[in-house]
C-alpha cells in the first residue's frame, strides 16, 4: 500500500471587515495632540494621519488627580490651561486602529492628560447570537484566517463549565500510553474515518465479502448544506472546491447537481418528493432526507434508490431524536450505509435535549443491537467550536458535518439561531472563490490539528479508536454530583455574600 | 540587592517588611467614576459625608477638586453607610456615581476586575484593601471554588485582633517521608514553575527575593537554572521536565526540591512550548538550543512509560541531588489522578503536586487549558480520599495548583484534602499582569513579564517585583489567618480534608 501522509495545506487568508474585537480606545477631544501614545504603543494602534494638518490651537490639558485615571472626568470647573506646544504644526492623530490593541493600557497611562480611555467594544457582542457566542466567530474567524490553532497565554479564562459541549472534559494519560507524541512530527496519528460500511476482514468461508460501500475521508468533518434560507450556488462551489482539496464530502441539494464535475465530491440530498427528480446519473453516495417529510414508506424508497443506484451509499438523515434510534436500528438492517443526525442549529433536539447525550443514548442503542460497527453516523446542527468535534465522537459520532461554521469561516458573522431557524442580518455576501476556498481549508486544518491534540494528549493515534469510547470523557454533570455529596447543605436563612 | 545576595544562610526574618511599591507608570483604574453636575455649588458637605476621602476640595481653595475615585465602594453605599452616601447626602442632587467602562474591560470570569484590582492592591500596599471595595473572594466563573463558601462559626461583625492572627499557624511541613531533609514554609504555598524564556529573569529574580524573604520556595520552570539565581538556591525547587531543556547534574544538586514534571494542567498531555519569537539568544543559551526556533518538549518523559520507570527516574534525582534532595511530582488531572497519585507515592516522592486544568501557562492551545483533564477542585478530594484509604496520605504532602488565585482559594483547596498550594498566576498578577493573555504574541507581554525583549522587560526591577509580591503574600497570609480564625481553627493543619466546613451554592445561587 503507497503510503502518503495526509496534509491540508493553510496558508493566510485574510478577509476584510471580518475583524472582532473586544476593546476600543477613546481619544478624548481635549487630546493636544502630543503623539506620546504613539511611542508608547506597541502595536501602531495611535498613529497620525498625514491627511489631517489642521491643528487643535485649543489643545487644553484635561485635569485629573495625581496616579488616577479620571480621563472621563468633566473637570469642574475646568482649568484650561493651553497646551505649551500647540503651536507646532504636526498632523493630528488618526483614530486609533482598534482591531491592533493588546489592551496593555500603556498610552491610557501615558497620555500626559489623561486623554485616553478604554472600554468595552460595543460592536463585540453583536456577532453571533447566544450560542454562537462572539468568542466561538473569534475562534472560527481565526481559525480561517490562519490555519492554525489558537494559541494565548494565561490560562483558561472562561466560565468554570456549562451545558452540552461545555460540561464536557476529556481524558489525557499521564505517564504510562507509550503511543503519543504524534503531534509534533514525530509519530503519525490518523484522522482518517470511513463513511459507509466499513470493510470487514475475510469472512469464515475463506471468501472476501462484495466490495464494501465506504469511502475513506481524510478527516472526520464532511461540509452540510446551509440551514435554509441560505442557498447559495457560490456558497456550494466553495465547499465542493474546498472539500475535494481536503479529501472529504460535501453535501448538496440533489436537484441543483453540481455542473462541470466529473465525479463531483458530493452527497446529493433528496427529499421523498425531489428523488423523482433524481438524475440518470449514479454519484455513488445519496442522502435521503426524512427530515421534513417522513416517507410513509420509507422501506419502498430505498428500495427504488437501491435498484435506480446499485451499489450507492445511502445516508438517510433524520432530525436529532432519541425516539428514534430503534428506526434507526431497522434502517441499518434494511441496508443504509450511514446515518445522519440533524440537531438544530444550537445543537439540540425540537425538545432542547442537547446533541452530546442524545448522541451517546442514540449510539448505545446502536451498541446494545449489534448494528454499531455496521454503519456510520453522522452529526450535524450546533457544530460551533473545535473541541466539539473530539466531544461528538467520544459519544458515538463518527464524523460531524459542518455548517454556520462554514459560514462563519466565510465573514458571516452577523445572525441568529434562536428557534431551529437561521436568520441573517443583512445580505449573504460570499468572498471571492479561491479566497473562500482557502478559509474553509483553514478551518478544517485548524480543526483538524486540534483533534490531534486531543488524540495526542490520550495517547491515541487513531482517531477511530475513540468512537463511542464514553470511559474517555469526564462529564461535568457526574463529577459535580459527587463532588457536591462531600458538602453539607446550607441552613435556608444562609447569606452567601459572607464566607 | 547586595545584601540579600550575601546571606544564603537559613536564618530568615519571620516577618518580611512590606512596604509601599506603588507601579511607577500605571494609573488607578478606579471600578467607580464620581461625578459632580453643574448642579454643584461646592459646598463641601460631600467631603463630610464620604468616609472614604473621595470627595475633596482643590488644596486652597473652596472648589472642589477631582474626585478620587478609586476610594469608592459604589452605590452599594447606600445600604452599607445609609447616613454617608454623598448622592443622597448632597442638597443639589449634583452627584453621580456610576460604572467605570475602562474597569470592566478588565479581566475575566476568573479573575475578574475585582480581584485583579485587589490583588494589585495588596501588593502595591501589603494589606488587604478596604472591606466594601471589591468583591475580592470569588471569581464569577459559576463553578468550583466560585461557588464554595466558608461556613464561619465567628460572626461577620467580628475582627480579630493582631493577636488572634498571630496565634495561628500556617507554616507547612513539605516532608513526612523517612527519608530527606525536613523542610518547613512558613506559609502553606510556594512558587510554581516559570521558566525563563516564558517569563523575564526580572520576574525570576523578583519571585526568588520574594521566596527566600517568606522562607517558601519557588520554582524554575523548565527553561533551565540562569546564574542570577544562585544566591537564592535555597528556595529554589528544580523543575525538571520532558524537553529536558538547561538541565544539568549541577544545578540539580543545588537544589533542596527537585520538581518533575509529568504534566502541566493548563495544557495537560502536551508538552511545553516556547514559540519562536520568545526564544531569544539569551534563552535559547539557558537551554542549549537553536535562537529563534519554536521549542517544544515533547510528552510524555519517553523514558517514563510506567511506575517501575518513574520509580527510576526518581532513584535517579536521588543520586543527582543526595540523599537529602525531596522529589516532587507534578501530575496533571485525567479520570485516574487518584491511581496516578498512588503511583507517585510508590515510586517515593515526597511531594505530589496536583496541577488543575483551569491553571495558568505561557502559552497553550485554547482547546487544551479548557477541554483536557479536569478542573482542580475536583481532583483534590478525589487524591486525598484515596490516599487515605490507602493508608498512606499521612506519608506524603498533597500540594493543589491550577486556579488559586487568593487566600480564600486556598484554603478551600486545603478543605478539600490538600495540605498546600502551588501559585503562579497570583505572582505575576503582583508585578502588574493584566491577564490580556497576549503572553505569547509577537514579542511577549508588553509589561515585561512574560517576555524577554529587552524593551518591555526593563518596566520591572527584581527589586520593586520583589517587594510587591513580598507585599502581596503579606496580604495572602493575613487573609488566610483571617479564615482560620473566623472557622475557629488554630492551625491551617487543622483545616485539611474539613470540607464539611464548606458550603457549596447551586450555580443560580
Ligand atoms: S492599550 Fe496598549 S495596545 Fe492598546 S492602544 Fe494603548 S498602548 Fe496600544
Ligand atoms: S498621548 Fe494623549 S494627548 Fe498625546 S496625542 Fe495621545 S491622546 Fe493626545
Ligand atoms: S458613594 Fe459612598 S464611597 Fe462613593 S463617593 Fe459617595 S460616599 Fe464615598
Ligand atoms: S501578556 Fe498579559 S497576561 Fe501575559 S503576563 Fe503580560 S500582562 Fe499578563
Amino acid at each position: 500500500m503507497s503510503y502518503k501522509r495526509y496534509h491540508i495545506e493553510t496558508k493566510t487568508a485574510p478577509l476584510e471587515n471580518a475583524q472582532i474585537f473586544k476593546t476600543i480606545v477613546n481619544r478624548a477631544d481635549f487630546c493636544i495632540n502630543c503623539g506620546i501614545c504613539q511611542t508608547a504603543c506597541p502595536y501602531d494602534v495611535h498613529e497620525r494621519n498625514p491627511d489631517y494638518r489642521s491643528i487643535k490651537g485649543s489643545g487644553v490639558r484635561g485635569q485629573g488627580s495625581e496616579k488616577e485615571n479620571t480621563s472621563s472626568f468633566v473637570p469642574h470647573p475646568s482649568p484650561l490651561t493651553p497646551h505649551p506646544f500647540s503651536w507646532i504644526d504636526l498632523p493630528q492623530m488618526a483614530s486609533p486602529k482598534n482591531a491592533n490593541c493588546t489592551t496593555c493600557f500603556h498610552c491610557v497611562n501615558e497620555c500626559p492628560v489623561g486623554a485616553l480611555s478604554l472600554a468595552a467594544n460595543p460592536d463585540y457582542k453583536t456577532h453571533g447570537d447566544d450560542y454562537y457566542q462572539t468568542q466561538k466567530v473569534e475562534a472560527i474567524l481565526f481559525e480561517a484566517k490562519t490555519g492554525r490553532v489558537p494559541v494565548s497565554g494565561a490560562g483558561y479564562r472562561g466560565p468554570f463549565a456549562g451545558k452540552g459541549f461545555d460540561g464536557i472534559w476529556t481524558d489525557m494519560s499521564e505517564i504510562v500510553r507509550p503511543t503519543r507524541d504524534g503531534i509534533h512530527g514525530r509519530e503519525w496519528i490518523s484522522t482518517a474515518v470511513y463513511l459507509g460500511r466499513r470493510p470487514k476482514r475475510l469472512a469464515l468461508n475463506g471468501k472476501t465479502q462484495a466490495a464494501p460501500r465506504c469511502r475513506e475521508l481524510g478527516v472526520p468533518i464532511i461540509f452540510n448544506q446551509a440551514p435554509p434560507p441560505v442557498n447559495d450556488p457560490e456558497l456550494t462551489a466553495i465547499l465542493l472546491e474546498a472539500a475535494q482539496a481536503v479529501g472529504t464530502l460535501a453535501i448538496v441539494e440533489g436537484t441543483s447537481w453540481p455542473a462541470g464535475w466529473a465525479s463531483p465530491p458530493a452527497i446529493p440530498s433528496f427529499n421523498e418528493k425531489t428523488w423523482l427528480r433524481a438524475p440518470e446519473t449514479n454519484p455513488g453516495l445519496l442522502e435521503l432526507d426524512f427530515c421534513d417529510i417522513y416517507p410513509e414508506d420509507w422501506l419502498g424508497l430505498l428500495k427504488e434508490a437501491k435498484t435506480r443506484w446499485p451499489q450507492t451509499i445511502i445516508i438517510i438523515k433524520v432530525p436529532l431524536d432519541p425516539k428514534l434510534a430503534y428506526s434507526l436500528v431497522r434502517f441499518a438492517e434494511e441496508g443504509v450505509d450511514a446515518i445522519h443526525l440533524a440537531a438544530t442549529p444550537q445543537g439540540t433536539t425540537k425538545e432542547g435535549e442537547h446533541l452530546t447525550s442524545t448522541v451517546k443514548t442514540i449510539d448505545e442503542t446502536l451498541v446494545d443491537h449489534g448494528i454499531r460497527d455496521e454503519i456510520s453516523i453522522i452529526v450535524s446542527g450546533g457544530i460551533a467550536a473545535a473541541d466539539h468535534l473530539p466531544k461528538l465522537i467520544l459519544c458515538g459520532a463518527d464524523m460531524v458535518a459542518i455548517d454556520v461554521a462554514c459560514l462563519i469561516a466565510l465573514g458571516i458573522t452577523k445572525f441568529s439561531t434562536e428557534r431551529g431557524a437561521l436568520k441573517l442580518q443583512g445580505p449573504l455576501m460570499i468572498p471571492p472563490k479561491t479566497l473562500g476556498v482557502q478559509r474553509i481549508k483553514n478551518l478544517v486544518g485548524s480543526w483538524r490539528d486540534q483533534l490531534l491534540e486531543i488524540l495526542g494528549a490520550m495517547g491515541m493515534r487513531d482517531v477511530v479508536r475513540i468512537t463511542g469510547d464514553t470511559g474517555r470523557m469526564m462529564l461535568h454533570e457526574d463529577l459535580d454530583k459527587e463532588f457536591r455529596a462531600l458538602f453539607p447543605k446550607p441552613p435556608n436563612n444562609w447569606d452567601p455574600t459572607y464566607g | 540587592m547586595d545584601n540579600l545576595r550575601q546571606s544564603t544562610a537559613t536564618t530568615h526574618n519571620p516577618q518580611p517588611t512590606t512596604s509601599h511599591a506603588p507601579h511607577h507608570a500605571w494609573k488607578k483604574i478606579s471600578k467607580w467614576r464620581v461625578g459632580y453636575t453643574n448642579n454643584c455649588i461646592d459646598c463641601g458637605l460631600c467631603v463630610l459625608a464620604c468616609p472614604y476621602g473621595v470627595h475633596q476640595r482643590l488644596p486652597g481653595t473652596l472648589k472642589m477638586a477631582a474626585p478620587k475615585n478609586s476610594g469608592c465602594i459604589g452605590p452599594q453605599c447606600e445600604s452599607i453607610l445609609p447616613d454617608n452616601y454623598c448622592v443622597k447626602q448632597c442638597p443639589y442632587d449634583a452627584i453621580t456615581v456610576t460604572p467605570n467602562e475602562e474597569f470592566e474591560a478588565l479581566g475575566d470570569p476568573r479573575y475578574t476586575p475585582d480581584l485583579l484590582a485587589s490583588l494589585w492592591h495588596m501588593a502595591e500596599y501589603g494589606e488587604a484593601p478596604p472591606e466594601h471595595l471589591y468583591e475580592r473572594r470569588i471569581g464569577k466563573s459559576g463553578g468550583g471554588f466560585d461557588l464554595m463558601r466558608f461556613n464561619f462559626k465567628r460572626l461577620r461583625n467580628e475582627r480579630p485582633t493582631s493577636r488572634d492572627l498571630d496565634n495561628i499557624s500556617i507554616s507547612l511541613d513539605l516532608n513526612r517521608r523517612a527519608y530527606g531533609s525536613k523542610i518547613k514554609i512558613s506559609v502553606p504555598w510556594y512558587g510554581g514553575g516559570m521558566s525563563y524564556g516564558s517569563v523575564s529573569l526580572s520576574v525570576m529574580l523578583a519571585r526568588a527575593m520574594a521566596a527566600k524573604a517568606w522562607n517558601t520556595f519557588t520554582s524554575t520552570g523548565e527553561g533551565g537554572y540562569p546564574k542570577e539565581l544562585t544566591p537564592y538556591k535555597d528556595y529554589i525547587i528544580t523543575q525538571i521536565a520532558t524537553g529536558m531543556f538547561g538541565v544539568r547534574e549541577e544545578t540539580a544538586g543545588w537544589a533542596k526540591i527537585i520538581e518533575i514534571k509529568y504534566a502541566q494542567g493548563a495544557k495537560p498531555g502536551l508538552g511545553g512550548h516556547l514559540l519562536s519569537d520568545k526564544n531569544t539568544p539569551d534563552v535559547a543559551r539557558m537551554r542549549e538550543a537553536v535562537p529563534y526556533t519554536s521549542l517544544f518538549s515533547p510528552f510524555p518523559f519517553h523514558s517514563v512509560y510506567s511506575v517501575e520507570d518513574h520509580k527510576k527516574h526518581v532513584d535517579w534525582m536521588m543520586t543527582m541531588g543526595g540523599s537529602k534532595i525531596l522529589v516532587s511530582a507534578k501530575v496533571s488531572t485525567p479520570t485516574d489522578v487518584d491511581m496516578v497519585a498512588v503511583g507517585c507515592y510508590y515510586g517515593g516522592v515526597h511531594i505530589i503536586h496536583l496541577d488543575g486544568s483551569y491553571g495558568g501557562t505561557g502559552a497553550a492551545p485554547d482547546i487544551a487549558k479548557k477541554n483536557i483533564a479536569m478542573p482542580i477542585e475536583y481532583a483534590i478530594p478525589k487524591v486525598h480520599r484515596f490516599l487515605n484509604e490507602e493508608g498512606i496520605r499521612d506519608e506524603i504532602t498533597l500540594i493543589a495548583s491550577g486556579g488559586i488565585r487568593n487566600a480564600w482559594d486556598m484554603a478551600k483547596a486545603i478543605a478539600l484534602g490538600a495540605d498546600g498550594c502551588v501559585i503562579g498566576t497570583t505572582d505575576i498578577v503582583a508585578v502588574n499582569c493584566t491577564r490580556c493573555g497576549n503572553c505569547e504574541k509577537g514579542r511577549g507581554c508588553q509589561h515585561g513579564i512574560a517576555s524577554t525583549d529587552p524593551e518591555f522587560t526593563e518596566q520591572i526591577s527584581p527589586e520593586w517585583g520583589a517587594q510587591r509580591i513580598i507585599n502581596l503574600y503579606n496580604a495572602l497570609s493575613l487573609d488566610l489567618k483571617e479564615i482560620l480564625w473566623r472557622l475557629g481553627l488554630n492551625s491551617i493543619q487543622e483545616l485539611r480534608g474539613r470540607h464539611d466546613l464548606l458550603y457549596y451554592l447551586n450555580d443560580h445561587q
